[in-house]
Parts: C-alpha cells; structure tokens; sequence
C-alpha cells in the first residue's frame, strides 16, 4: 500500500515537474574543449540570470546531423544553434534568426564577417581561431635561424632541424578535414585560391596551385614530416610536438597551450608563434595568409524562448564572459579586448602574434556543399601525399569532380 | 434458384464470436498478430520508405525541391567509378575478415572444447573483444598502430623490425582488416563452441573404438556436424561485415585516398555530409541486395546440408 502511494506521489511529481522548473535552453556542442568552455559559460550565466542553458555534447560529425535534422522537423528542441564557422552556416541560414540589432563592436570585425550572410548578422563568434606557425624556439635558436618568413625559409628551415629523431615539420595529414585545412594555408601563402570569386568553378588548378601542392607534397617525400603523419589527425600534432619530435607546425592556435603545458609537454616553455604565416614572394605576397575557422551561436528560428537564447549568446561574446573563458578554458576568445589584456597575455604571451596572424585571415568559401568540395579535396591530396597521383594529376582530378559537384 | 434469405443485421455476440478464436490455427494468428503488426512498423514500413526515397531526389537541405528520378538515383551509382570501387572493397573486406574470423573462431573453439585447468578463465578473456564498444575498440588500436608513439611499433622495435605507417596508403586496408577480425572472432567461436557441446559424446566414443586417428575424428565426424553451425556463423558475420563502420571510420575515414572506402561510409558520407538523401537510400538498397544474394547462398547450403 505504502508503495503503491509512493510510486503514485512520484508520478504526481514527475507529471508537474515539467511546467514549474525554470526554463531551460538547449545547446548542442561538439564534445571536447568547446564543449568544456561552454558548459563552463552555462554554468556562469545560470548563476547570473537563473536560465538554465543545457550543453548537450556529442562527436563534432553528430552534432552537425542532430542538429540540423532538429531544424529542418522545426521541432523546437534546439534553441541555440553552434555554427561551425562559414562550414556549417550556408546549411543553417535557413533556419536562424538574424542578430542585426546586437551591438558587435566589441569583437573582432573578420570574425563577426564570419556569420553573415546576405549581409544579415545570423551568429555572434564566440570561439575563433586561425592557423598558425608554432615553432620550436630553441631549436631554431641553436641552427642559427629566424623564425622562416618565405616558403623557401620554411623548407630551408626544416630541412636543417630535420635530424636526431627531430622532423623539421609535423602536419595533419589523414584523408578528410584535417589534410584540406593542413593544405589551405600552403594554398593562400602561394596566392592560390580554392574558388573562383563566384564560387561556380574550381579555381586550385592554376600554377600558383600547383606550386603550393608540389611544395607541400614535396615537404613529405622528403622525409621532412613524420612518417606516420599521414594518420594524423590535428590532435596528433599536439602529441607530435609535446613529445618534443617536431619543430614547426602550423596548426590551430589554442593548440600552443596544449603544446606549451608543463602538465602536458615535454617542450613546455620552448615554443612561440610566429607572427605570419609564410608567404611566396613571387605570388606578390607581403604576408602568409591564414584560414580562420571556429564557433559562433545563434538563435534557432523555432526556438521557444528566443530571447533568452539571445541573452545567453550575447553574454557569451561580452568581454568580460571572453577574457573569463580564454583565461579559465584555453578558449580562442573573439573579442579584441582580451588579447590586450595582463591577465591574457600572462596565461598566453604569444597572443599579440596571433592577432596580427588573424588580420591577414581569409575563410574557406561560403557554399551549401562545402563537406562535398571537401571531401573531393581530402581524397585527391591523399592520392597526391601517397604517391598513387601525381600532384598535378590530384588537382586536375580534384578540378574535374569539384566542378562537378558545383 | 435460390433459396430466400433474410438480411440479419450483425449482433454484438456475433461480432465477438468472430473475434473469438475457432480452431487452434486462428488462434496461433491472433497471438502473432502482435509480433507481425510490430514488424510491420519497424521493418516494412522504414524499408518502404527508403525504397521509396531512393527514387526520388531528395536533399535535405532542400526537402521541398524533391524530384522523382525513378531508377536516376541507382543509374548514377553504378555508373560511378567511386561507388563501384566502395562496393567492390567491401565485399573483399568482408571475404577476408569473415574466412580469418570463421578459420580462427574454429580453431579456438576446438582448443577450449577440451578440458585443461584454467579452461573458463581462457573463455572469459578470449570474448573479451567482443565485450568492449568498437569506437573505444577502434580509438584503443588507432593507438597501437601510431607510427611514432605506438604499442605494436614498440615492440618491432625490440626485435629490430623498423617502424610501419600502419595506417598508410600500403598497410591501413590490413589494418583495418586486424582490427575487425580481432573484434569480432570471439563472436565466431562462442557459436561454434556451442554447436561443438552439442555434438554427441557416443560418436566420438565409437569412431575412436573403431580406430580412427584424431585428424579422422574430426574430419568424418566432428566437421560434419559442425557444418550447420560454421554457416550459421557465417551468414551472422558476413551481414554484420558487409556494412561495416566504425572501425573504418575512427582508423581511417575511408583513407588513404579512398583505399579503405567501404560502403557503410559511402552511404554515411552521402546521407550525413552531402544529405542527398535519395542517393543514400539507393546506396543502401543496394547495400541490402548485395547482403542478400549472399545470405540466400548461404541459406541455400545449409538448406542442402541439412537435407543431406
């Protein structure tokens, strides 16, 4: 009997729990260190306001197809919609709500550009970063070098710090993502460009492709990068680093924290960051050119409290959530504030290096089948790092099916 | 002529008899009613839908711009050198793993049939692989197979074989193939240690009185009777192989250049990172038509060894 009246005082309780808890925003986020900041921002902001935002995490491929199946049944679930940058925007457009009337000037101009789209303000950025240079300090300083500002000094550079188990450059190379946006930065640093600027066509074919591809296959048949890098992924250049077997990587800049860790590495201390990104004279360049890429919020069309999943993403992206947030979680912060600031610049000295690396910071192309373009690419560098395709041979391939696909 | 019939407007009572069981069979029909009306919902109905789907040119990001395209979708697929080549890699796939995990699966089962000190404890940690999650399964070998940092490159070491790029254009293909053997032979032996306990003792017994070497005993008798569940082993495998992922996905993703492209991430890639979901159902059409012309062979001989 006295069961029987608990299990019924439980229903009771359970059936009412809905309606008279607070209210509670849902977020989906790829697990991992974003999904460690942003619940650590959640957790923040329902101190501050009593919202309860949950941070629902999941592989970054799941988060992608969960959420956008939530948006395309207008299931109201997701209120808060995580943008892969200009990746996951084209397929998000759609179902988000514009931001115009937030006031952005605050964050990094490149990086709000970021969430545009038809000149409407769809996202704020809340954790953005560009590729760039981190090298080993010490090992150039014993050889004699400056940190390579041409791909000539690059390749000269690794060459030389190539020796005693040392690779002069360790890169993510395994086919997919990871080897696109390894290749991207050689592409623009030789005034190459992935699309022509209507975005109908290929546009990596050309000579200024060409070089880029044969110089970045070429660092490989060298021997100049690990031989397993053809598995790694970008946490394989981390690991590659810290464990002190490479010199150079241009890579992700939160990764310098990792790389630089005293808890984590065996080089803590040894590494900096070099301003730019190499560059090929030839092409006319003054600069290297980086990609930029990472997380902005916005607000899901079908959400039903749309005005607190705005309060949640413009605290997020305020100064203070962001100086919070870089200091606290390692998070790449996008607002200008915070790369100025002591307390910034002590956790992560370099800092001053990345924002002049991001001024120069391009993106991929803003189209609906990015993943499709990308994966053409993946495929045909692979082909190319393998030796089974000529570099020439890979992007005439690559040119074929992109355009294809277009 | 016939006789005249008055109409009679149907009782409730008989309504209920109608509904009542008459005879043993109708009453075995009511009871799986149940079990075929919820197949019917979790089979019949997704399988409809994608057949449908696979006719039709339906992105999802698009979803109001659907076209019907009839056999488009499946014309598309196999006059594409990239599906085809994903097809073809999965049934070698498949052939290689499931021959190396029935040759394996057997011999072990044979060793742990026999009774030795310690035997249960064997059996425990030989299903071991079995128990664990593939994708920490995979993420473990991924690993063990890094060519800078890893286990089994350690160990070469030790005897001076020179490190492998385990997962590169020469070697990821038998990567893979170790991973999945290693994960799923457990799998194999379980079925067929049960199937060897089933096996009469008497028969042993009596070809050993009648002096048959322990190569014969197993050839003429154990063999034999095995064959049923060696099959059964089989069809089980080769389904479950023949749309193989995860491994795939975590070591490789389908790399080098394609090399280890099987079908469960060609529909993946299709479905989840295009959402051309029209191709995707075709993919998977013709994913199960494949799997099933296979099982249908092998049903087909267990048919004929059962008979025999």
């Amino acid at each position: 009997m006295f069961a029987r009246a608990l299990v019924a005082a439980a229903a009771l309780l359970a059936l009412t729990a809905g309606p008279l808890a607070a209210q509670t925003l849902n977020l989906l986020v790829s697990a991992g260190g974003s999904g460690r900041t942003f619940e650590s921002s959640a957790n923040q902001f329902r101190e501050q306001t009593g919202i309860n935002v949950r941070v629902i995490q999941y592989p970054y491929a799941e988060v992608r197809e969960k959420q956008l199946l939530e948006l395309v049944g207008q299931t109201g679930n997701i209120d808060i919609v995580s943008i892969d940058g200009s990746i996951w925007l084209p397929e998000l457009t759609p179902f988000l709500k514009p931001l115009d009337d937030v006031n952005t000037s605050n964050l990094i101009p490149s990086m709000v550009d970021l969430f545009r789209s038809d000149g409407k303000l769809l996202a704020l950025p809340v954790r953005i970063a560009g590729w760039v240079l981190i090298y080993r300090k010490d090992l150039l300083d014993q050889a004699g070098l400056t940190p390579p500002k041409t791909w000539a000094e690059f390749r000269a550079a690794a060459t030389t710090l190539t020796k005693d188990g040392v690779y002069g450059f360790v890169p993510a190379l395994k086919q997919g993502n990871y080897l696109v946006v390894q290749w991207i930065p050689f592409l623009f640093g030789h005034g190459g460009a992935i699309l022509t600027p209507d975005k109908k066509h290929a546009a990596f074919n050309t000579p200024a492709g060409l070089k880029a591809t044969e110089y970045f296959v070429g660092l490989v048949k060298d021997g100049l990068v690990p031989p397993g890098a053809k598995a790694y992924e970008q946490s394989d250049i981390i690991t590659a680093m810290s464990q002190g077997i490479g010199a150079m990587a241009i890579t992700y800049s939160p990764y310098y924290l990792n790389m630089n860790s005293a808890k984590e590495s065996k080089v803590a201390g040894k590494l900096d960051i070099a301003p730019f990104l190499p560059y090929d004279p030839d092409a006319g360049l003054k600069t290297g050119r980086t990609l930029i890429s990472g997380w902005g919020f916005g607000v899901a069309d079908s959400s039903r409290h749309p005005d607190e999943a705005k309060q949640f993403i413009q605290f997020i992206a305020g100064d203070s959530e962001q100086k919070r947030i870089a200091v606290d979680n390692n998070n790449a912060p996008t607002s200008a504030a915070v790369y100025r600031d002591p307390d910034y610049l002590k956790a992560f000295p370099a800092a001053a290096s990345v924002l002049t690396a991001l001024e120069s910071a391009e993106d991929r192309p803003l189209i609906e089948n990015w993943t499709e373009v990308e994966d053409i690419l993946a495929r045909e560098l692979s082909a190319a790092i393998s030796g089974l395709k000529t570099p020439q041979q890979a992007l005439s391939d690559a040119e074929k099916a992109v355009n294809a696909a277009l | 002529m016939h006789s005249p019939t008055t109409f009679r407007p149907p009782t409730a009572a008989a309504g209920l008899q109608r509904l009542i069981p008459r005879s043993d069979r109708s009453l075995a029909y009511t009871l799986l009613a149940p079990a075929i009306l919820t197949l019917l919902v979790i089979l019949l109905v997704p399988l409809a839908y994608n057949l449908w789907l696979s006719t039709y040119q339906y992105n999802l990001l698009r979803p109001r711009q659907t076209a019907f395209t009839g056999l488009g979708n499946y014309i598309d697929i196999l006059t594409n050198p990239a599906h085809l080549n994903a097809l073809w890699i999965t049934v070698a796939f498949t052939a290689f793993a499931v021959l190396a995990q029935t040759l394996i699966g057997t011999a072990l089962a044979l060793l742990l049939n026999i009774d030795f000190p310690g035997n249960h404890l064997v059996r425990t940690l030989v299903l071991m692989p079995m128990l664990i999650s593939e994708v920490v399964a995979a993420l473990s070998w991924r690993l063990i197979f890094h060519t800078e940092f890893g286990l089994l490159n350690a160990l070469l070491g030790v005897v001076g074989i020179g490190p492998k790029v385990w997962l590169g254009e020469d070697l990821s293909f038998v990567s893979v193939l170790v991973v999945e053997i290693w994960q799923h032979t457990p799998f194999v032996m379980l079925i067929i240690l049960a199937g060897l306990q089933t096996i009469p003792n008497e028969l042993i017994e009596a070809s050993r009185v009648d002096g048959a070497s322990r190569w014969q005993r197993f050839r003429f008798v154990v063999l034999p009777l095995l064959v049923p569940i060696i099959l059964l082993a089989l069809v089980f495998r080769t389904m479950f192989t023949l749309r193989v992922f995860t491994p795939v996905w975590v070591l490789t993703s389908g790399g080098p250049a394609d090399s280890t492209l099987v079908i469960g991430i060609d529909i993946y890639r299709t479905a989840f990172r295009y959402y051309d979901l029209g191709a995707a159902a075709a993919l998977s059409i013709i994913l199960l038509v494949v799997t099933l012309i296979i099982t249908l062979a092998y049903m087909r001989l267990l048919r004929r060894e059962a008979l025999s």
